[in-house]
């Protein structure tokens, strides 16, 4: 699914959610030639917010100034697409527990 | 007929002799138009025939009118086909299976675009300004343009320092099949 598509209605299943969450990402200009990927370690409430700053625990593509870059930019998308609209049920189940979320931008070249 | 006459009319004939015969449109022909001309290319659904069915399906959508050559490097190849126009960006058909051929990449093949995945092809398209070897068995081949590199050349070039990317890039004013050209 392209990142900047929101889906509409409340998610409730981790599928539905990823999306959702990964809606606000944009990398930013110039990292990476070939693309970039970074991988974000948090939890959220039942209702959808966040608990705690996430964790950036892999990225690729980029290094040095670009990866603080990129690792800022995740940061604020996580930040602007919480709380996430999620259903009870699914907020239920996902209280307090780990998500790795896998961020990734391919350029496509010859 | 004074022999002056004759001459001129002996070379007028040659010269249309020599001239190669303009393949009429075909259903695999595409008209590709920037602001400095047309270009025409021939798809390959010979070698690639999934490519060159969501490519067809794509310009009949008129998808590709207005999109930028986004990365352009002098001597390699034009890029174009990003609604992003950044290389990232796609079409919302799917990827597309690699058709990987024998064909050599050569001036005035057309290319599609692919991450490191060999199976990313969706909707970016190069076409190649001068031979590109490194790129045989590599990349699938959909085509080739048999009218109209002289347009292609004049495509706006990037910074190769920049990996091509194009500030203010030129940009296909129209992409359409030729039998439905207008």
């Amino acid at each position: 699914m392209p990142l900047a598509e929101r889906p509409a209605e409340a998610a409730d299943t981790l599928a539905a959610l990823y999306p959702a969450l990964a809606a606000c990402w944009q990398p930013p200009e110039g990292a990476g030639d070939a693309g970039v990927e970074v991988t974000a370690r948090f939890s959220l409430r039942r209702d959808g917010s966040l608990i705690a700053a996430p964790r950036i625990v892999f990225t690729a593509g980029v290094s040095g100034e670009g990866r603080r870059r990129l690792a800022r930019a995740t940061l604020a998308a996580l930040r602007a697409c919480t709380p996430a609209r999620i259903t009870p049920d699914l907020g239920r189940a996902i209280a307090g527990r780990p998500i790795a979320l896998r961020l990734v931008q391919r350029r496509r070249a010859p | 007929m004074n022999r002056r006459h004759a001459v001129l009319g002996l070379a007028l004939a040659a010269s249309l002799a020599l001239a190669p015969a303009a393949k009429a449109a075909g259903p695999d022909t595409v008209y590709l138009d920037t602001k400095d001309g047309r270009v025409t290319i021939e798809l390959r659904s010979d070698l690639a025939p999934k490519h060159v069915k969501q490519l067809k399906t794509l310009i009949n959508q008129g998808f590709y009118n207005g999109l930028k050559f986004h990365r352009v490097i002098d001597g390699f190849m034009a890029q174009t086909g990003d609604p992003k126009g950044n290389g990232t960006g796609g079409s919302k058909l799917p990827d597309i299976p690699a058709e990987f051929s024998q064909a050599p990449f050569l001036r005035g093949t057309v290319g599609m675009a692919r991450s490191g995945n060999p199976n990313s092809a969706n909707s970016q398209f190069f076409i190649c300004l001068g031979p590109a070897s490194f790129l045989d068995g590599q990349y699938t081949v959909v085509g080739v343009v048999t009218d109209g590199m002289n347009v292609i050349d004049k495509v706006k070039k990037g910074s190769k320092s920049d990996n091509g990317a194009v500030q203010d890039p030129d940009k296909i004013v129209k992409m359409q099949m030729a039998e439905k050209a207008n």
